[in-house]
């Protein structure tokens, strides 16, 4: 048992020391009012008619109900505790998802009241004392209360993490333990175990409208043109006017609209970007597309504005290479050339090696430079060069993911092409895959994580050692992608969508792809990305691996990627969505705006404030019919 | 008789009250003998007008006591006899304790005023008073005053008195009565808060007295109100009592001193003498003029 929040050695001294002092003021007590009457005389009889053997009983009991009054008034005004009776264990879980974030009426997050609470409750245990987020920020181990004010203090709203309860420490004895969860309610946390976990709501309900989608989507009819949708949703039990605006950065407005928005209520919507000026493709900053939205007594900022990075305007200049001859030279850049994003070029090996024009891409058409080229490339049928992957065998049939792909003779190889998640890869967006037959295969040596599609077995498209990834990739390696089989031989180029898998191929290069947005949370970058400035210039931490460069993008906003070739390259992150815009969706009650934590049993305080009023009115009964003295 | 504002007189009551006064008189339960003539009837037969008995003629009886009508009716000589009024002796006692000095108005003062108007209606009816101030015996006396010119030197004798020491009601009669005194009418005005409680005046008894007894009690003494613990202190022994006052031992008090005063007046109608009760809130006037008549000890 805990007595205002002191170690019991403390609380020892403490009630040695009340116990001075109440001994100090006994003896120091003042002498009853002296009052002059003209004779004792009657007093003397009153006193005397007393029954003398009871008195000492009589003051005996008024003592003790007096002294029961004060002591419980005192350990109720000290904040007694009995959380701890026993030796129970204390676990504190604080909820810091986004929905936290939101502000109350008096100004405060949910989350600061979340965190009040629990410094209330925090030393209410002797035995044990945990403290948690659900954001993994802050795992389950057990403190001092010094350190665990430390750690809550430093707990803080992670907008983009998944909140999920802390596993309960396997030693822990949950029949004497108390398990505080001190949440809004808007997350869905799994409970982690069996223990009965008691809810803190800090839920009040707010108004918040908020940005839950603004993404680039190609028009379909026409895979040139981009649209931006944009989706606002009003999360609150009742309607709001709100002001939408879109602008690029520091630009004038292309949209300004008013919504009224009914509670619960979406509203959705396109922006044509044709004709818009955003980033020309040779700009080394692009420029984002900004929506924000505002209205009145708004208690989530975090969802108010969403940033966007609209596609480079212009056509990607590609250079179809051959080795000087032949028709599938022509076909491949008369295919190519069918894309509108694509400003074809067909040059020899020659031409290439005596001109060099400006070009986005390369691609070479069963033919490769005797040494990696200086342009993302990609690389069809290919023959044998050092510097790409050793041909093991021709032929096969293969299955990719669940369709079985038909390779023609004179196949020789294969075995399966596994169920690798590279089925998703973008180049194949779109492809029937049951009508694909391969006709003709070549097997490369190729280690694993060089294969986009296939397997090792039978890799159907490979990817150079540091090819480009999300984020565009540094000149100075530049990428390249490799074919495996050859188009002449192939009935892919009579498919349909055989010019669709090139563009796409093509534009998996990088600075001619469009940028793609990402969700706010933990990203896997470049290796060659240097620094990560955020959405307000901050540089934000990374962890670098020799495959990867981690880096947790949280906050929706353009983040600003500077490479170690000097390449800068940017990437939008958001919103959030629409389970953090509404705010208010939740089972929990309404939190007591005092910030009162409501436990499953009735706060001992109270019942100690009720046993002293109780006592006391015995008192004065007692006292006023002369029961007592 | 005119009384200035600034005489004994004045400090104690005006000069309509004492003019009042005038009219009244005192009044003893017995017939008692008076030394002089007065205005009160006594059994001693002399030469009143007031008809009392006839008696057989002795030789020596003045004839023109003998009732000739009688001699005719009866063929005796019977003298007419007639009750004497004589003067009636009033001992005052003043309780001039120090427990008198409690309350407001203080005891003593509504007490000396009692005194000073028994006194002064004494002296208008040509009686023969003693003031007596006592508290642990006689402090202060003035012996055998008699008629309406004395009236003044008693007012001027009690405005001088200051209460102070412990009460013996007792030793002052003891005292008192140690000298020879007629018998007469003692009129005691006092609390009656002495340990010795009312056989204090057992010796008024065997000396034949008529005793008036006039206990004043101060309204705080009646029905206290303290509302804490407190330390009661006797005025006039210092001895200390503690209390819890709560209700329960006010309303015990109120009977207890409820209590002591009936004893006091059953301890004086057993002895055939008279007890009236004085609250220091009842207008002195009315107490004078309306119990002391009603109960018929003035007329």
């Amino acid at each position: 048992m805990t007595f205002v929040h002191i170690a019991p050695w403390l609380g020892a001294i403490a009630v040695l020391l009340c116990a001075a002092v109440f001994l100090g003021l006994y003896l120091l007590k003042p002498p009853p009012q002296a009052v002059i009457v003209p004779s004792t005389l009657v007093w003397q009889r009153v006193a005397d008619q007393q029954p003398r053997r009871n008195r000492w009983l009589r003051w005996l009991v008024s003592l003790l109900i007096a002294t029961a009054t004060g002591v419980f008034l005192v350990l109720a005004l000290g904040g007694l505790e009995r959380a701890n009776a026993g030796g129970r264990d204390l676990v504190l879980i604080i909820d810091n998802s986004a929905t936290m974030a939101a502000r109350r009426g008096d100004g405060r997050t949910r989350l600061d009241h979340a965190k009040a609470q629990a410094r209330a409750r925090l030393d209410s245990s002797a035995a044990g004392l945990y403290l948690a987020d659900t954001t993994g920020d802050f795992g389950l181990v057990t403190l001092s209360r010094t350190k665990a004010r430390e750690r809550l203090d430093r707990i803080e709203v992670r907008l983009a993490r998944t909140a999920r309860l802390p596993p309960l420490p396997a030693d822990l004895d949950l029949e004497r333990t108390d398990v505080l969860l001190f949440t809004d309610g808007v997350a869905k946390l799994v409970p982690s175990s069996a223990a009965d976990i008691e809810t803190v709501s800090a839920l009040v309900p707010a108004r918040n409208a908020g940005i839950t989608a603004f993404r680039a989507v190609p028009v379909p009819a026409s895979p040139d043109r981009v649209e931006a949708f944009l989706e606002v949703a009003n999360g609150s039990a009742t309607a709001i006017e709100a002001e939408l605006r879109v602008a690029p950065e520091d630009g004038a407005a292309i949209l300004e609209r008013r919504l009224e928005l009914a509670a619960g209520e979406t509203w959705s919507g396109l922006l044509d970007l044709r004709g818009i000026a955003l980033t020309p493709r040779d700009s080394r900053t692009p420029t984002a597309l900004v929506a924000t939205i505002t209205a009145d007594g708004d208690a989530l900022d975090a969802d108010d504005r969403a940033f966007l990075l609209p596609p480079p305007t212009g056509a990607i200049a590609v250079g179809v290479v051959s080795a000087g001859s032949g028709g599938s030279t022509s076909r491949l850049a008369s295919t190519l050339a069918l894309d509108d994003r694509l400003e074809v070029t067909a040059l020899t090996a020659q031409e290439l090696a005596t001109a060099s024009p400006r070009f986005d891409v390369l691609v070479f058409d069963r033919w490769a430079p005797d040494a990696p080229p200086r342009l993302p490339s990609l690389l069809v049928a290919p023959p044998r060069r050092d510097w790409l992957p050793k041909i093991v065998a021709n032929g096969g049939h293969v299955s990719l993911g669940a369709t079985r792909l038909r390779v023609g003779p004179p196949a020789a190889v294969i075995g399966t092409l596994g169920n690798r998640p590279s089925v998703d890869q973008e180049s194949v967006t779109g492809l029937v895959l049951e009508d694909l037959e391969i006709q003709r295969l070549t097997v490369y040596d190729v280690p694993p994580e060089q294969i986009l599609l296939g397997d090792s077995s039978s890799p159907l498209l490979i990817a150079s050692p540091q090819h480009a990834g999300a984020s565009g990739n540094a000149k100075a390696t530049p990428p390249w992608l490799l074919f495996t089989f050859d188009p002449e031989r192939s009935n892919l180029p009579l498919h349909a969508e055989y010019p669709i898998l090139l563009a796409g191929l093509v534009e998996h290069f990088g600075p001619t792809g469009p940028t793609p947005q990402l969700a706010p949370g933990l990203h896997e970058l470049e290796p060659s990305v240097r620094l990560v400035r955020g959405p307000t210039g901050a540089v934000i931490s990374t962890v670098r691996s020799p495959a990867s460069v981690l880096a947790e993008l949280e906050r929706p906003g353009i983040y600003r990627l500077a490479s170690d070739s000097g390449a800068l390259s940017a990437l939008a992150v958001g919103p959030l969505g629409s389970a953090v815009t509404f705010i208010n969706r939740s089972t929990l009650t309404v939190a007591d705006p005092s910030g009162a934590t409501r436990g499953r049993r009735p706060p001992l305080r109270s019942l100690l404030i009720g046993a002293a009023l109780l006592l006391g009115a015995i008192e004065i009964v007692t006292r006023s019919q002369g029961w007592t003295e | 008789m005119p009384v200035a504002a600034s005489s004994p007189a004045g400090e104690l009551f005006d000069h309509e009250f004492l003019r009042k006064l005038e009219y009244l008189k005192l009044v003893a339960r017995r017939l008692l003998p008076g030394a002089f003539k007065g205005e009160h009837r006594s059994r001693k037969r002399g030469s009143g007008i007031e008809f009392a008995d006839y008696r057989p003629y002795v030789e020596g009886d003045p004839l023109r006591d003998v009732d000739w009508a009688a001699y005719l009716r009866f063929d005796k000589l019977l003298v007419r006899l007639f009750e004497e009024e004589g003067d009636l002796p009033i001992y005052l006692f003043l309780d001039a304790s120090r427990s008198m000095e409690i309350g407001d108005p203080m005891k003593f003062d509504y007490a000396r005023k009692v005194v000073a108007a028994l006194g002064a209606v004494g002296l208008f009816n040509l009686d023969r008073i003693s003031v007596i101030a006592y508290a642990d015996g006689i402090r202060e006396q003035i012996p055998k005053l008699r008629g309406p010119s004395q009236v003044f030197r008693a007012l001027g004798f009690l405005s001088k008195i200051e209460p102070g020491g412990e009460t013996d009601l007792g030793k002052a009669i003891r005292s008192f009565f140690a000298a020879p005194a007629r018998r007469g009418l003692v009129v005691v005005v006092s609390d009656f808060l002495d340990a010795a409680g009312p056989q204090a005046l057992d010796l008024i008894g065997p000396l034949r007295h008529d005793l008036l007894a006039v206990q004043v009690w101060s309204p705080l003494e009646l029905r206290p109100s303290f509302a804490s613990r407190i330390e009661v202190v006797d005025a006039e022994t210092g001895g200390r009592v503690r209390i819890e006052a709560t209700p329960a031992l006010l309303r015990r008090y109120r009977d207890t001193a409820e209590s002591h005063s009936q004893e006091l007046q059953a301890y004086c109608r057993s002895r055939g003498w008279s007890y009236l009760r004085a609250e220091t809130t009842t207008p002195f006037e009315d107490l004078i003029l309306g119990a002391f008549r009603q109960g018929r000890f003035l007329r």
